[in-house]
């Protein structure tokens, strides 16, 4: 059972957040589709939140084609996004997770090792333009 | 709503009739004994009543306790009706659910009423039928005309409905429970000292010194000497020519024969009922006073 | 600034825009003996609940929460302005209280009867009562139905209170500081059911949630009332009211230009800077001033320390209400 976590006080919106974890589950190939996503009262029963907050992620998810809600029955997931295929998405988990792992010995904090990520993805992304 | 009332009170209403079933069976058997006793007292001429009643003095002691009920319905039912209620907020818990305030106050005081009524009615009855198998014959006699009849309905009604006109203006029991026992006191005080002989004319008749004054049945509200149809005030002097009488039955005959009598006022036992109803009007018409403001307060205060 | 896209405005669910609760000038006022001044605990207040919402009550101690929720379900008679509560005034009829769930802030329970009993009661003043549901309601919590709710600790009791509330099926929910006195653990199951309930009822149950710990309301909350000195100061979705938010910051300068087109809330200068905190009623057009969001427990602040100038009445100031977004 897909069980979402949320970071509060963080700058991404909570629905974001939902968002995301429901691609990166079916990304990694722990949604499958056809599978059923967690309903609106399950979340919000496990996570204390706002049940629109939930439905606008889900309904977010609907408009990207990644997810089907039928009245009644629940939202379920309809196809893998666009990404690594599950291998390749397992590999870089397990380096990343290395790699964490390693910043922490260094010294690095969450937050720290977020905005070194966001410097290298934007000097990467001056790269790919220059 | 019904099992509301009832959960809420159950355990007062229960203890109060089960003490009045306790009592009611030892009235009952100690009055069928009582009076078989008294039968056979008649027939025997070495035997006098009073001597049989001196037998039953634990009992005549608790049946004359009995005119402290009134009060207790006040104090335990009465205050449990609003003065806890409002002091728990559990009010506020019964008016948000989907009954009005109306519909809950008037179903509340209408089947805590009903409970005193019978309750009292009952005790009232059992006092009336154990006191009419004694020999004592004279209704008025002590506190039997507030423990006999009806006016110990009027009483008890009257401080159910004075701790609940109490209770929905202080909220708070313990202020409720001072207002009602000196409310309550208050008005029997004002009554039996008062109002009670004033409220049906009495009779007057001339009787003279000595043992054959007594009026049986009757209630001597007051006694003045006449000297030769006169009122006396003040010290009386005894007359000279009575001064050198020895025994109490000559000095009697002596002083009637000077003109000396008494001019009774009293209340005949034909007017017992009267008298009865009459009080009893008067504690009922207060009662209704007091739950009229009971519902006013309730329902025009915020909660 | 984060790349991070903004949030959408909250849609209202498809044909509901019906209010759940809207007051005009509504105000309450408490005589203290017949020469004391009497004291206004709500004042002109005027604010709009729209229903399927779960609307957050903020303010300081003192400031008409719990009045404005008793003038609500009726426990109080307001003394000016007019309240619609569910689209009537709220009235003591059977009819009305079968839809509007109250739940003081003491938790006013029978402290002598088992849970089970308070169940009893609700199904026996309760023409609409959910026996089933608030049975399992409770159960799935792990409280012991035969238990004395004197003995249940302080979350479990409120959990009992709040299933009572709930069992009835209204359509309005109000609660007053429901969680102040419970530990973080507590809080959360509380809102978790809370929320899972609003879920369920898919739109057609709103709450009115008062707490002076803005966290909670930021995670469960949708739409936001703040409350100063009796009046409002803002009564919005919390979406908007995010982002409408703003904190400015730049090199020491005049704040009357942006006074004049938005609201001010605070301002901070020293030598060198100046801060403000404002509330854009409008875009920002002057780039030269750094731009923040602000959490909502700083927003919050400002409005309890916010003071209107004199002339709140007229001009662009706060009045008593900040209508933003969709609401009108």
């Amino acid at each position: 059972m897909l069980v979402f976590r949320l970071t509060t006080h963080s700058s991404v919106p909570a629905y974001v957040q939902i968002v995301q974890q429901v691609r990166q589950a079916l990304l990694a190939g722990v949604l499958r589709p056809g599978d059923r996503l967690p309903t609106v009262k399950d979340v919000v029963s496990e996570l204390a939140i706002n049940p629109n907050t939930v439905l606008k992620a889900y309904r977010e998810l609907e408009q990207e084609g990644l997810v089907e809600g039928r009245q009644g029955v629940g939202t379920f997931a309809l196809r893998r996004p666009d990404g690594p295929p599950p291998a390749a998405q397992a590999a870089l988990t397990r380096s990343l997770e290395r790699w964490i792992g390693k910043a922490r010995e260094a010294g690095f904090d969450d937050a720290g090792m977020e905005s070194l990520l966001r410097t290298c993805l934007m000097s990467s992304a001056d790269e790919a333009i220059a | 709503m019904t099992w509301l009332i009832w959960r809420q009170h159950r355990m007062q209403v229960g203890v109060a009739f089960a003490i009045l079933a306790a009592l009611s069976i030892l009235l009952w058997v100690t009055g069928l004994d009582m009076s078989h006793s008294l039968r056979g007292c008649k027939a025997s001429p070495t035997c006098s009543g009073g001597d049989i009643m001196n037998k039953y003095r634990a009992v005549t002691t608790i049946v004359n306790i009995t005119v402290a009920v009134p009060l207790l319905f006040g104090i335990f039912w009465g205050t449990s009706l609003m003065a806890r209620e409002f002091e728990t907020s559990t009010h506020v818990l019964a008016w948000t659910q989907s009954i009005s305030r109306r519909q809950w106050l008037n179903r509340k005081l209408l089947a805590l009423l009903a409970a005193t009524v019978l309750c009292s009615a009952g005790l009232a009855a059992i006092v009336t039928w154990w006191w009419g198998q004694t020999s004592n014959s004279n209704r008025f006699d002590g506190a039997r005309f507030q423990i006999e009849g009806v006016t110990p309905i009027a009483y008890s009604i009257f401080a159910v409905a004075l701790a609940a006109a109490a209770g929905a203006i202080l909220r708070r029991s313990l202020a409720t429970l001072g207002v009602t026992i000196f409310g309550f006191a208050a008005m029997q005080v004002l009554m039996n000292s008062y109002l009670r002989s004033h409220l049906v004319h009495p009779l007057t008749a001339l009787t003279p010194l000595g043992p054959d004054n007594d009026i049986p049945g009757a209630w001597i509200i007051g006694r003045e000497l006449l000297i030769n149809g006169r009122a006396t005030k003040g010290i009386v002097q005894l007359p000279a020519q009575c001064a050198g009488t020895k025994s109490r039955p000559d000095m009697n005959g002596c002083l009637s024969e000077s003109g000396y009598q008494f001019a009774t006022k009293y209340l005949p036992s034909s007017r017992y009922w009267t008298l009865q109803y009459l009080e009893s009007g008067i504690y009922l018409a207060l009662a209704a006073l007091l739950i009229a403001t009971c519902v006013i307060v309730v329902r025009r205060r915020d909660a | 600034m984060t790349a991070w896209a903004k949030p959408a405005a909250t849609e209202p669910a498809a044909g509901n825009q019906h209010l759940a609760v809207a007051t005009s000038g509504l105000g309450k006022q408490y005589t203290r003996g017949l020469r004391a001044r009497s004291k206004w605990a709500l004042r002109d207040c005027t604010l709009e609940v729209p229903e399927g919402r779960i609307c957050g009550l903020v303010g300081a101690n003192g400031a008409g929460k719990t009045t404005l929720l008793r003038l609500l379900v009726g426990l109080a008679r307001p003394s000016a302005g007019d309240v619609q509560v569910l689209g009537q005034r709220p009235s003591d009829s059977g009819q009305f209280l079968r839809e509007v769930g109250y739940l003081a802030q003491d938790i006013p329970t029978f402290r002598r009867w088992s849970v089970t009993d308070h169940l009893r009661m609700g199904a026996a003043l309760n023409p609409s009562w959910d026996a089933v549901a608030t049975r399992e309601r409770i159960q799935s919590l792990d409280i012991p139905l035969d238990q004395r709710v004197g003995t249940l600790s302080g979350g479990q009791r409120a959990q009992v209170a709040l299933a009572l509330a709930l069992g009835k099926r209204p359509r309005l929910l109000l609660l007053d500081e429901p969680v102040a006195a419970l530990d973080p653990l507590a809080r959360r199951d509380f809102l978790s059911t809370l929320g899972a309930a609003v879920a369920e009822a898919e739109g057609h149950l709103t709450v009115i949630l008062s707490s002076h710990l803005v966290a909670d309301l930021e995670r469960i909350c949708d739409h936001l009332i703040v409350l100063a000195n009796s009046r409002t100061m803002l009564a919005a979705d919390l979406d908007d009211v995010i982002a409408s938010h703003r904190v400015l910051t730049s090199t020491r300068r005049d704040v009357g230009p942006i006074d004049r087109q938005h609201t001010v809330l605070r301002v901070e200068q020293t030598q060198r800077q100046t801060r403000m905190w404002v509330r854009l009623e409008g875009p920002l057009t002057d780039p030269t001033w750094d731009s923040d969001e602000l959490s909502l427990e700083e927003i919050v602040l400002s409005y309890l320390e916010y003071h209107p100038p004199a002339d709140a009445d007229r001009g662009p100031g706060i009045t008593n209400v900040a209508h933003l977004g969709g609401v009108s």
